[in-house]
């Protein structure tokens, strides 16, 4: 079963086509990687899926234990952790966390028990009560996505989310991923990491200039005995992009 | 040069920023506009600043001591007076409270025409210096009209005056008449009086005597006609004595006869015949001279009779022929003459009836003539009187003007009234400077740190956010002005004149209306600092348009529509309302509308432009 499904989305900024018929198909309680080279379209895809974008033409949908979600569910199932920091910079952690919450309408001791558990996970507990602003780089990004799970989502979209995160962190962090995946979660992230695309992923995307270059299950690479950063490289060459065009 | 390199970057820099340097061009073209506009009243006279002022004013319409057209209409042709017409003094009072008329102006209905009439100025003392301005030029023209009125007094005093003299003229000719009128009675009854005297009384007595001498004669007549009748009757007594002898021995003779008869009556029945019938012829013969000698008695005795009548007869006859007989012929030669001396007396009386009734005549016209005079003279006091009224205070000042400021009347508000005036203002435009920038800037920080993409990707609704984020704009803003205001209040001593509820509501109000504005901008606007420009891009016209540094009614009229319109000046008008006039809300609700609905606006406009 698909927990998205997408149709042949383009998508133009004036003359500049970011997106060029993408078409995909997302099993759910899978992680999901969206590769390719900068300025591809992976961000620009995903605001469009959540809506802070109209595509031009094509179509998506999601679906949850094959039931298609309505506009209404898929804000309250679907959310995201957006590669900019999304959270006050002058309030707590906490206060961040709460007001997150708010915006998800909840309160009281679920919301709590919530935070609780988020900031355990993101090793955030300690800094409970730091303005947001005084964290380190790497804790920002924690908390952007300690945010973006406060409503206990079932389909995550992740963009860069390791950006800055020094390898221990980075290690806990695939841990977690890994624990959310066997919730059931639907997991689709970006990177510019082939290791942590390897590691995560069940399967991938390249995009390559707003078009979908390559789709293969990672289990498949790695019965092949090949390297995600080769392909990657190979296909971008193969695509004939030059640093001028990004 | 570096340096060149340097200051081509920096003006290529200056010029990358658009919307900033669009502002920075065109705020100072804006604020001289609005300068321009404000300020540039064509025909400013010293005396009179303002452009247009309204006054509400009453007239004591209908009423005889005072003529309100007038007034009305010299009023009416004074320039830049907008004149409102209330119903009542209270109404006066109710269109300052209301913000219709800054000054109102009410005359009291004098008790009489003569008296001053009094006029009470009120004048709205929360704009203490457009209102005294409006008020003195207002009482500069009442001035002139009292000017007139007095004038036209004295013209009528005088006019009056010379009618006076021509009728007391004329009233000295009739005068003159009566006392012609006066001697020619004299002379009439000087007539009348030579008529009575001519009037002979002797005359008229000595015809009376002779009417008593006849008298007289003719009662010595009756007298001896008497005498000769009793002779008359004493004769017929006698006679009639004899006659009555006659009868008498006449019945004796029948009687006797009577006797002898039955007599022979017995001695014939005792006889026979030839006897018989000799006796028979004898009673019959007896008989017949019986019958004689009856019929003669009474013959005799019916003359008996017609000789009493007779006598009874003559005795009446007598007396009253005689007696009635010489009275009647004597009288009617008396009164004959009599009357021709009554009839001289008649003809004389009627002429002193149609004497008197001449008398009457002329007394009457003589009184109605003096009642016209009278009444002529009582016109002319009453003429003067009536100019008596006119005191010559009420000649040079006919109006007594009395000044009261609306509000803060209380003695006890006298040291703060100025305090308590400005408060409502600059409490306005700190909420002004707060709620705009707060507004704004709150928006564009949330923008800037992505809080619009968590929105954006939750379920809340924009709507419910931003209702939130105004929400507790308007605590902050409430927070400030209750510092302000508690401040004003402790400290200053200055007084609430309005309830607590009207004040919340429309401290919200305002808060509202400029949070609105904030909003407004950050449609139009990313950057916190295009944002702060473009916040004072707003709030400099709207200082200078709000009547806080150039009064409204300096203003050129279509700008005045305007600037009563914007909220800053709303804002402060509702709270002077509130604070200084005690005018509770129900009697501003337009202007609250005017103030809330175009924020709602705005604010729809500023949360829907961005999508996120
Ligand atoms: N509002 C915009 N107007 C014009 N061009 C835009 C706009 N937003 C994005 N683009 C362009 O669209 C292209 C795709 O951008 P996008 O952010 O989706 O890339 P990406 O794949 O996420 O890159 P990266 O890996 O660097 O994050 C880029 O070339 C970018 O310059
Ligand atoms: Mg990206």
């Amino acid at each position: 079963m698909n927990a998205l499904e997408v149709n042949k989305i383009t998508k133009s900024y004036g003359k500049f086509k970011v997106l060029d018929g993408v078409s995909l198909k997302l099993p759910e309680g899978e992680i999901f990687g969206f590769l390719g080279p900068n300025g591809a379209g992976k961000s620009t895809l995903i605001r469009i899926l959540l809506d802070f974008e109209k595509q031009d033409s094509g179509s998506f949908s999601f679906s949850l234990a094959g039931k298609k979600l309505l506009n209404k569910e898929v804000k309250k199932k679907v959310s995201i952790v957006p590669q900019d920091l999304c959270f006050y910079l002058d309030f707590s952690v906490e206060k961040n966390l709460e007001i997150m919450g708010a915006l998800y309408g909840l309160g009281g001791i679920k919301l709590h028990e919530r935070i609780e558990r988020l900031l355990e996970t993101w090793s955030l507990k300690r800094f409970r009560s730091r303005r947001a602003k005084n964290l380190s780089g790497g804790y920002k990004r924690l908390l952007n996505l300690a945010c973006g799970l406060i409503n206990d989502p079932a389909i995550i979209f992740l963009d860069e989310p390791t950006v800055g995160l020094d390898p221990k962190i980075r290690k806990t962090f695939w841990k977690k991923i890994v624990q959310l995946r066997t919730k059931g979660k639907t997991i689709i992230i970006t990177t510019h990491y082939m290791d942590e695309a390897e590691v995560l992923c069940d399967r991938v995307a390249l995009i390559v200039k707003g078009k979908i270059a390559e789709e293969l299950s990672v289990s498949d690479l790695r019965k092949n005995r090949k390297k995600l950063e080769d392909l990657f490289i190979k296909i971008v060459e193969e695509q004939g992009i030059k640093r001028e065009d990004i | 040069m570096k340096i060149f390199r340097f200051a081509r970057k920096e003006f290529e820099l200056v010029a990358s920023q658009k919307t900033s340097l669009a502002l920075v061009i065109l705020y100072p073209a804006l604020i001289v506009l609005v300068v321009a506009l404000a300020f540039g009243s064509q025909n400013v006279e010293p005396q009179s600043g303002f452009e247009r002022a309204d006054v509400a004013y009453y007239l004591p319409f209908g009423s005889s001591n005072f003529d309100s057209e007038e007034f009305l209409d010299h009023l009416s042709q004074v320039e830049r007076l907008r004149l409102h017409r209330a119903k009542s003094p209270d109404a006066v009072k109710e269109a300052i409270d209301q913000g219709i008329a800054r000054i109102g102006v009410v005359v009291h209905e004098p008790t009489s025409e003569f008296e001053r009439v009094k006029i009470s100025f009120y004048y709205d003392n929360s704009a203490p210096l457009v209102s005294k301005m409006v008020m003195s030029y207002a009482y500069f023209s009442i001035q002139i009209f009292a000017n007139n009125k007095s004038t036209k007094i004295l013209h009528r005093i005088w006019e009056n005056l010379d009618t006076i003299t021509k009728r007391l003229d004329e009233q000295y000719a009739k005068i003159n008449g009566f006392e012609e009128g006066l001697d020619g009675a004299k002379q009439r009854i000087i007539d009348l009086e030579t008529k009575i005297n001519s009037i002979d009384i002797a005359s008229l007595k000595s015809k009376l005597n002779q009417f008593n001498a006849h008298y007289l004669d003719s009662k010595s007549k009756i007298a001896s006609a008497k005498e000769d009748l009793a002779e008359a009757k004493t004769t017929l007594s006698t006679y009639r004595a004899k006659l009555v002898d006659t009868s008498l021995e006449l019945s004796t003779y029948s009687d006797t006869l009577k006797l002898i008869r039955g007599d022979l009556q017995q001695i014939k029945n005792a006889s026979f015949e030839p006897i018989k019938s000799q006796l028979q012829s004898v009673e019959n013969e007896l008989t017949e001279t019986i019958t004689k000698i009856d019929s003669s008695i009474a013959e005799i005795n019916s003359a008996i009779n017609d000789i009493d009548d007779s006598q009874q007869k003559l005795t009446e006859l007598n007396t009253e022929l005689n007696s009635a007989d010489s009275k009647l012929d004597s009288a009617n030669l008396t009164v004959e003459e009599f009357k021709v001396a009554v009839d001289d007396l008649e003809t004389t009386l009627t002429e002193v009836k149609g004497l008197i009734r001449d008398s009457f005549d002329y007394y009457e016209q003589t009184k109605s003539n003096l009642a016209e005079t009278k009444t002529l003279l009582d016109d002319l006091t009453e003429t003067i009187e009536k100019f008596m009224f006119y005191k010559p205070e009420f000649l040079v000042r006919p109006f007594i003007v009395e000044e009261n400021k609306m509000y803060l009347v209380s003695e006890e508000y006298l040291p703060v009234e100025k305090t308590a005036i400005l408060i409502p203002i600059s409490l306005t435009i700190v909420l002004m400077l707060t709620c705009i920038l707060i507004a704004s800037i709150s928006t564009i920080v949330e923008r800037k740190q992505g809080l619009n993409v968590r929105l954006h990707s939750s379920p809340t609704s924009k709507l419910s956010w931003v209702s939130g984020k105004i929400l507790g704009q308007i605590m902050f803003a409430l927070l400030e002005a209750l510092i302000i205001l508690a401040i004003a209040i402790l400290v200053f001593g200055v007084p609430l004149m309005g309830s607590i509820l009207d004040l919340l509501i429309v401290l919200v109000a305002i808060s509202l209306a400029f949070i609105s504005i904030g909003v407004f901008l950050t449609g139009f606007t990313s950057e916190q600092s295009t944002a702060v420009l473009a916040s004072l891009l707003i709030m400099i016209p709207l200082l200078f348009l709000g009547g806080i540094i150039f009064p409204i009614e300096f203003m050129p009229f279509y700008v005045q529509g305007i600037a009563s319109a914007l909220p800053l000046t709303l804002g402060i008008q509702l709270l002077t309302n509130v604070m200084v006039k005690g005018i509770p809300l129900i009697y501003a609700l337009d202007k609250l509308l005017v103030l809330v609905v175009p924020a709602f606006i705005l604010l729809l406009v500023g949360i829907f432009r961005k999508k996120i």
